[in-house]
Formats: structure tokens, C-alpha cells, sequence
């Protein structure tokens, strides 16, 4: 069982990159990041734990939501990624340039992957959710997840194959 | 790259490419968050305040419930001890307990039910392993008192020895030190590595150890300072592998149907080569005659070293008793590395849920890979344990790999405690009927 203290120490860093790297702009993430948390710290004790239910999926489901109000409340589209990813590289570990390099090619790569093997790489990788976590929030069966995600690495190993970092 | 490699580095990949809100939208966020719960009504924040016809029993359950919060901090000492207090039985009353363990071992499916008693230092283990690559299998374990250990499998009928200390300390080079002969089925099963480990623990711990099979085309095992080494029947060098890799010593002892181990002889040594180096094939000192007897060479040094190890071992009274118990404990988790380095393991989450009635904590890792890693041969990501709060056990235990997939799955199905054991459960007699029987 989580409070919500919890909760936040150990789901911010998964809930911010996986809600940056969908909208791309880092205030953008930040509205929607904190949007998503005072909703949870309101309906903290509405949760109510069931078998095989976790915190963070919960937590998951409100920070779509969020995100979703806001892609309707901005016109917001899923948009091209620029190539100079402002406001991303900068945060990323800076001594490691190999990893800010790679960094851009992978989401540029990632950008060409169909929305829903996108959104379920993110979740699984950036989010670190769980395929049953994963499920329970996007509301499919876990199979399905876990086949999803094999395309999507197979998609994504593909587009990636002349990179040096994945010959 | 290969597939499961890239899978691997994207993986990391992600995590290292962290990108992070800065320490000030943290800070503030926080701050935010936690004024808006205590500008929540109380109920809300409290919903137990709601059960205010509540019987004071039960708000006494709730606070309880509060208590066992787990924190990070404490989580690892909590599950160390619900580890011990499902495995590490006391010697008093009479426990009984059965379980089931699935998974993929070395691309091998197998599920494994073994049912464990234990009444005044007595124990008897049965496992069956019910589904598999080969054909169906049983072994059974009996320790009496410490006096006596049986083992037996399908269509045998028990084995039993008195465990005994190998040789003294008169032992000089050239004695002949004991001759232990075990048989097992070995074509899937991983029991062979149970019966071997059973063997190292007791008696041949840093000393040298000869496996072979019955028609004499066998292999040999050196156990020497925690490493194994094969030599083939030709007494060239296979490989070197260190204890932590047992699958490979596994994998080897399951090409053959059954073996037996002998403790090898001893003869006085004419070179002062070190064994180490004989493992390491720079300088073998192995000589293979004909027929059942493979001879080593040591140093009275190296000798000497084994004397002292083995004594100190028995020091360290590693009895019959606690080796089987070891042995059911280590059944349920197959990684063993989890439970003796809790602290190499990120807990990433905590749950509480309910299962018939009881609150039930589950606690997920992320395994380190370098101590993740046991039989499977694809690497173990993440290890979840559920602890019965109320019994503060152990009730499952599930390891999966990267990909989510699970490659291993044991359930405690009983659990049973009385103060004196059913009469005739622990009758020897009865209990090798029993297994010749089956």
C-alpha cells in the first residue's frame, strides 16, 4: 500500500519523461504532470485496491486523462519531433554524449512507429509500467500488450538497424 | 545485435537517457499535492473515520493495517524475515507444507510439487516433478534425526547413509577417503544438481569429487574453492565454472541418466603443481586408469587445505536436517541470490491487496542482472514476493524476464502447524514402503 508521498517519490521521474516525451515541450509536461498529481492527491482515497490492481496504474489512468484534456483544451496533435529536441537534451545526463545522440535517434525513430506500439513501448520502457499494468490501462488484454510490444521492438530494431550502437 | 540484447539495451537505454523535472517543480509539485489532501475533508483523507459504527476490533484492524505499511527502507528486512518464517521452521510442533513451482528452466518446462513435514528435527521431502521434457519423476528425502539421510527415486527403492565426517585428521596421502554411490534420473530434471549439491554441502565441500556414469563413460567434477570443473573421461579440461553458475554444471550433469559420485583417492602426490592449475588445464594432474577409480594428485599442501575446509565445515555443522530444509527453501525460489543479497535489488513497487480475506503485500524488485541470474537461461528482470500479513509468509513467488514473460512461479498450496505429528507420518518403515510403492 502506497501514501501518497509514496506514491509521488517513486512514480514522478516515470510519470514526467513518459508524459514529456509524448507532448515534447517541457512546460506543456509540467501543466499536465502536476495537473495529474493534484487530482490524485484529491481522489487519493477513492482507490480502491482489488486484486492484481496496482497504485501506478491507477495513477497511469489520470495522467492519460490529463494528457488527453490537454491535447483537446491546445488543438494538440501528435506532432513531428524537431531535430534538435529543445529542452530534452539538456536535461539528459550531460556528460554522456553517445546517449544524447542516441537519445535523438531512437525518438525520431520512435516517431515512425504506429501510435499504439508507440504509446506501449513508452509505457513499458519510459513509464516502466508492467504488461498487466499496461493492460489494465489501456483496457486490453495483457496478450495483446505483450504482442504489441514485440512488434514494436521489432519495428523499432528494424528501423534502427544501421545505427552502429544496435548492428 | 541479437534480439533479446537490443531488447536489453533499449531497456536500459531508456533509463539512462533520464529525462528528469528539475528539483524545483518537484519541491513545489510536492508541497501542492499534499495541501490539497489536507484540504480534503477527513473522511476523505481518512476513510476508515467513515466506519464510525465501526466496532473498535476493527478500527484496531485498520491502525494494524497502517503499521504494516512497508518503506522502502524496511521492506528488505521484512521480507528477510517472512522468508524465515515460512522456510526456517522451528524445530518445535509439527509443520507440514506443500507447493507448487512451474517455470522454464534452461528452455525446459517442468512443474514440480514437492510436499515437505517436519517433526522434532525430522524431515521427509517428496517432490514430483509432474510435467516435463522427459518422463515423469519422484525423488524423495528423508533425515532422521540427523542419523540418517534416505534419498530414492521412481522404481528405487530408498538409499540411506549415516552422514560422517569423510576422514579425520590422521588422513595422510594415499587414503582411500569414502565411496558414496547415489543414482539418479537425470534426463530433464534438475534434481541431479539437488542430490550433487546435497553431496558438496555435507561431505565434499572444497574437497574432490568424481561423477561418472554406470557404463563408465562419465565425466568428473573437481569442487575446489567454490568452483567446479569438468574433465571429460579422457581427463582433458572442459570448462571452469564458479558457483554461482550451477545450471552449467546442471546442464552437464543431465546429459547422462545417471551417474555416481565417488569421493576420489588419494595417493601421494610427486608434483607440487597446484589443482588450481590442473582446473585450469595448464598443468593437468589428472590420471585416468581404467575401470572405476579415477586417481588425483594434490600437494600435501593442497591437502592440507581440504583437511582444514572439510573440518571447518563440520564446525559449521552443516547437519542433514538444515541442508534439506535449504534445499525444499531453495526449491520455491530458484534464484537463490535474491534472497542472500536483498540488498543489490531495487524494490520499485509495493501493493496491498486481498486474497481470501487476508491483506497480502506485494513487494516487486528489479533484479540487479549480475545477481538476477540463477538457472534461467534468459536473464530475470524482476522478482515478486507476496507476504500474508497476518502470517507474515510467504504465499507466492513469481520471477519474470525483461519481456514480462514469467520463468518461474511457486505457490505455498498448505500450510499446516500442530503442536505433535499424526502418528505413523514420520515411520520409517512405513515411509520406504511407501516410496518403493510409487
Amino acid at each position: 500500500m502506497h501514501t501518497l508521498e509514496q506514491l509521488y517519490d517513486q512514480t514522478l521521474d516515470q510519470v514526467f519523461r513518459y508524459v514529456f516525451l509524448r507532448v515534447r515541450n517541457r512546460e506543456l509536461a509540467e501543466d499536465i504532470v502536476s495537473e495529474a498529481y493534484l487530482k490524485a492527491a484529491e481522489h487519493f482515497n477513492d482507490f480502491v485496491p482489488r486484486a492484481h490492481a496496482s497504485r501506478r496504474s491507477w495513477l497511469f489512468a489520470i495522467v492519460r486523462n490529463c494528457m488527453a484534456d490537454a491535447f483537446r483544451t491546445k488543438g494538440m496533435q501528435n506532432v513531428e519531433l524537431p531535430d534538435d529536441l529543445p529542452g530534452m537534451t539538456a536535461t539528459v545526463i550531460e556528460h554522456d554524449v553517445d546517449t544524447n545522440i542516441r537519445l535523438t535517434e531512437v525518438m525520431h525513430t520512435l516517431a515512425k512507429l504506429p501510435e499504439r506500439q508507440r504509446e506501449i513501448l513508452l509505457l513499458r520502457y519510459q513509464a516502466e509500467l508492467k504488461n498487466k499494468e499496461i493492460a489494465q490501462l489501456l483496457a486490453i488484454d495483457e496478450r495483446t500488450v505483450s504482442a504489441t510490444l514485440s512488434k514494436a521492438l521489432t519495428n523499432l530494431r528494424y528501423e534502427l538497424r544501421n545505427v552502429p550502437a544496435y548492428v | 545485435m541479437y534480439p533479446h540484447m537490443f531488447n536489453r539495451d533499449i531497456h536500459n537505454f531508456f533509463r539512462k537517457a533520464d529525462v528528469r523535472p528539475s528539483n524545483e517543480f518537484r519541491a513545489t509539485l510536492r508541497n501542492r499535492m499534499l495541501a490539497e489532501q489536507a484540504s480534503q475533508p477527513a473522511a476523505q483523507r481518512f476513510p476508515w473515520l467513515r466506519l464510525a459504527s465501526a466496532s473498535l476490533a476493527t478500527l484496531a484492524i485498520g491502525a494494524l493495517a497502517v503499521s504494516l505499511v512497508f518503506g522502502p527502507q524496511n521492506s528488505n528486512a521484512a521480507l528477510a524475515e517472512a522468508i524465515r518464517n515460512t522456510f526456517g521452521i522451528s524445530e518445535e510442533g509439527y509443520h507440514h507444507q506443500k507447493m507448487i513451482n512451474y517455470g522454464n528452466y534452461d528452455g525446459h518446462e517442468m512443474e514440480e510439487t514437492t510436499e515437505y513435514w517436519q517433526y522434532n528435527g525430522t524431515i521427509i521431502m517428496d517432490t514430483t516433478v509432474a510435467k516435463g521434457d522427459g518422463v515423469p519423476f519422484t525423488s524423495q528425502y528423508l533425515s532422521a534425526n540427523d542419523d540418517m539421510v534416505c534419498t530414492s527415486r521412481l522404481d528405487d527403492a530408498p538409499t540411506c547413509a549415516t552422514p560422517q565426517l569423510p576422514f579425520d585428521d590422521e588422513l595422510v596421502n594415499g587414503d582411500t577417503l569414502e565411496i558414496i554411490e547415489i543414482t539418479t534420473q537425470a534426463a530433464t530434471d534438475t534434481h541431479g544438481d539437488m542430490y550433487l549439491t546435497w553431496i558438496t554441502d555435507h561431505q565434499l565441500k572444497d574437497s574432490i569429487i568424481r561423477i561418472s556414469d554406470p557404463d563408465g563413460a562419465g565425466f568428473i567434477v573437481s569442487y575446489w574453492h567454490g568452483t567446479y570443473s569438468w574433465i571429460d573421461d579422457q581427463g582433458r579440461y572442459v570448462n571452469r565454472v564458479t558457483l554461482r553458475q550451477d545450471s552449467m554444471l546442471q546442464s552437464a550433469i543431465t546429459q547422462s541418466s545417471s551417474f555416481l559420485v565417488q569421493l576420489v583417492e588419494i595417493e601421494p602426490t610427486d608434483t607440487s603443481t597446484k589443482l588450481d592449475s590442473a582446473i585450469l588445464g595448464e598443468s593437468p594432474v589428472y590420471r585416468i586408469e581404467t575401470g572405476d577409480w579415477t586417481v588425483v594428485t594434490v600437494s600435501d599442501d593442497q591437502l592440507d587445505n581440504i583437511r582444514e575446509t572439510t573440518r571447518q565445515r563440520y564446525v559449521d555443522n552443516m547437519t542433514s536436517v538444515e541442508t534439506i530444509r535449504r534445499q525444499y527453501e531453495n526449491s520455491f525460489f530458484s534464484v537463490f541470490s535474491i534472497q542472500e543479497n536483498l540488498d543489490h535489488h531495487k524494490l520499485v513497487d509495493t501493493e496491498q491487496i486481498e486474497v481470501n480475506g487476508h491483506a497480502v503485500d506485494v513487494l516487486t524488485y528489479a533484479l540487479d542482472s549480475e545477481y538476477g541470474f540463477y538457472i534461467q537461461t534468459t536473464p530475470a528482470t524482476e522478482a515478486q514476493f507476496a507476504i500474508d500479513t497476518e502470517t507474515n509468509t510467504i504465499l507466492w513467488y513469481t520471477m519474470k524476464d525483461a519481456e514480462d514473460n514469467v520463468l518461474q512461479h511457486a505457490e505455498l498450496l498448505l500450510q499446516e502447524e500442530r503442536p505433535t505429528a499424526p502418528e505413523g507420518i514420520f515411520d520409517l518403515e512405513a515411509w520406504k514402503a511407501r516410496v518403493t510403492a510409487n
